[in-house]
């Protein structure tokens, strides 16, 4: 069976890098984008299974990229999860309004963030 | 310096992103004095102050995955003076550049400290603090 495929979306490569190992070690396939708009490139050539994206982001941000996602009838359907920090809670709404499937907060839990994945596309 | 107790990575791993952090932060501190020079001399330069919000709300971030709390709570405090910059709710003013010029010495300075500087904002930290706090009152 072939593993399941994120694509991690973040400007900050300290986080990807986090993302990555921990996603990694649970044997999904990883791939990245650094802001929006490669967010959008890399769905859309990619085909993942589920979206972990970021919301501050240069060019395009996190609720412009999901946006963009979800009108493409190609990638509109794949599960989307909004990375926040804390302070951006009151965010949530708008980014569950856009169609993301689940938010979570940085600094990143491991064990959480690997809880949301498997629960939106498993092992 | 250590990573917070719930990243779920080893200890190699650790040292690995806390590389990166230290790279990236460094990175960040130099595109917030750029910004903020740009700001300086076009006080309406959006990408600018775009640009300076997005390295301080990188930089509190990841300080807190590295459980480096005195840095994250000043670069939060740095992050909400732009945040108002960038949404119009107070002006681009020589004092307020020169504030936040003087917050990233001291971003610079906690971050060369690791875990050996304070955990939470004291004396001219707590300061700086309450100045980018005042900050954000004046029009």
């Amino acid at each position: 069976m072939s593993r399941k495929k994120i694509l991690l979306v973040d400007d900050s490569e300290t986080v990807r890098m986090m993302e990555r190992i921990i996603l990694g070690k649970a044997a999904y396939e990883v791939v990245v984008a650094a802001d929006g708009i490669e967010a959008v490139e890399q769905a859309k050539a990619e085909k993942p299974d589920l979206i972990l994206m970021d919301l501050v982001m240069p060019r395009l941000d996190g609720f412009g990229a999901t946006k963009a996602i979800r009108e493409d009838p190609t990638t509109r359907d794949i599960p989307i999860v909004m990375v926040t920090t804390k302070s951006e809670a009151a965010r949530v709404e708008e980014a569950m309004r856009l169609g993301c499937r689940d938010y979570t907060t940085k600094p990143i839990h491991g064990p959480d963030l690997l809880a949301k994945v498997r629960a939106l596309i498993g092992e | 310096m250590a990573a917070g107790d719930d990243t779920g990575l080893d200890v190699k791993e650790i040292e690995i992103v806390l590389r990166l952090f230290m790279a990236e932060a460094e990175e960040g501190f130099g595109v917030m004095e750029g910004g903020l020079l740009r700001m300086e001399q076009q006080p309406d330069d959006r990408e600018a102050v775009a640009q300076v919000f997005r390295a301080a709300h990188s930089l509190k971030g990841n300080a807190a995955a590295f459980g480096l709390t005195a840095l994250g709570a000043l670069a939060h405090a740095v992050e909400d003076v732009l945040d108002d910059l960038r949404e119009g709710r107070i002006a681009v003013t020589p004092d307020r550049i020169t504030l936040l010029l003087a917050s990233v010495d001291v971003l610079r300075e906690l971050l060369a400290a690791g875990t050996q500087g304070p955990q939470r904002l004291i004396g001219p930290h707590l300061e700086l603090q309450q100045r980018l706090l005042s900050a954000r009152a004046r029009q």
